[in-house]
């Protein structure tokens, strides 16, 4: 799954390590989800998106062939 | 490379949640360590006075059990209230055992492990028990504790869920 949160991120000028104490996780997880390795859950994505404040479909992009949808 | 230890997680979201957790945990801790010393005691007085039918070996089997369990118990007391003093490593040790992504990866690994765990009795028991029948009827006793607590696990969860 690709995701904004590099871009917010830098944009922002937000820290992956300032951004994973926002969200109670660890700066490993952030790579991982930048990278597209990791998917978030609902909470996770939910509390991301809040960060940013944007909508979670604006932050994580839902490819429909990714998903064999 | 840390791996985060099985029965670990934990939902705190903050410390003050977090030394609640551990101080919880080290009062299983400290019942662990108490029963490891009672078995090991128990043993090695049995063993001493020989006042026991139990085989010799098995008394050494129990001793070890119970120093082991005893000395984990306490070796976890003392990491857990290490961690307690200082703020810095106790929110990194937090960040550990909540983050989401360390939690799947532990699950998956649990997962595997018990693959490998159910293949290696198996085998061990097909091939044991030509020259030992006891060891493919202890194979059976787990492999049905095993398929059995699966499926009450299942249903309660089930249910929840």
């Amino acid at each position: 799954m690709q995701t904004r949160i590099s871009q917010y991120r830098k944009e922002r000028k937000v820290t992956q390590e300032e951004l994973a104490d926002a969200v109670n996780v660890t700066r490993q997880t952030i790579i991982s989800l930048e990278s597209g390795k990791y998917k978030a859950s609902l909470v996770l994505a939910h509390k991301i998106a809040q960060f940013f404040g944007v909508a979670i479909e604006e932050m994580f992009i839902f490819d429909k062939e990714d998903e064999n949808l | 490379m840390k791996i985060r230890g099985l029965f670990c997680g934990t939902k705190a979201v903050n410390n003050e949640e977090y030394r609640k957790v551990l101080k919880r945990r080290n009062l299983w801790m400290a019942a662990l360590s108490l029963t490891g010393i009672a078995i090991g005691l128990t043993a090695f007085s049995a063993f001493e006075n020989g006042s026991t039918v139990l085989p010799e070996y098995m008394l050494g089997v129990y001793c070890g059990f119970g120093t082991g369990l005893a000395m984990a118990g306490i070796f976890l007391i003392i990491r857990n209230c290490m961690l307690m003093q200082n703020e810095e490593k106790l929110k990194q040790s937090r960040l550990e055992n909540s983050d989401e992504r360390l939690q799947e990866i532990g699950n998956k690994a649990a997962l595997t492990a018990i693959k490998v765990l159910l293949l290696a009795v198996t085998a061990g028991g097909m091939i044991g028990g030509i020259f030992h029948q006891i060891l493919i009827k202890g194979v059976l006793f787990v492999l049905n504790v095993f398929i059995f607590s699966y499926i009450v696990s299942f249903a309660y969860f089930k249910r929840r869920m």
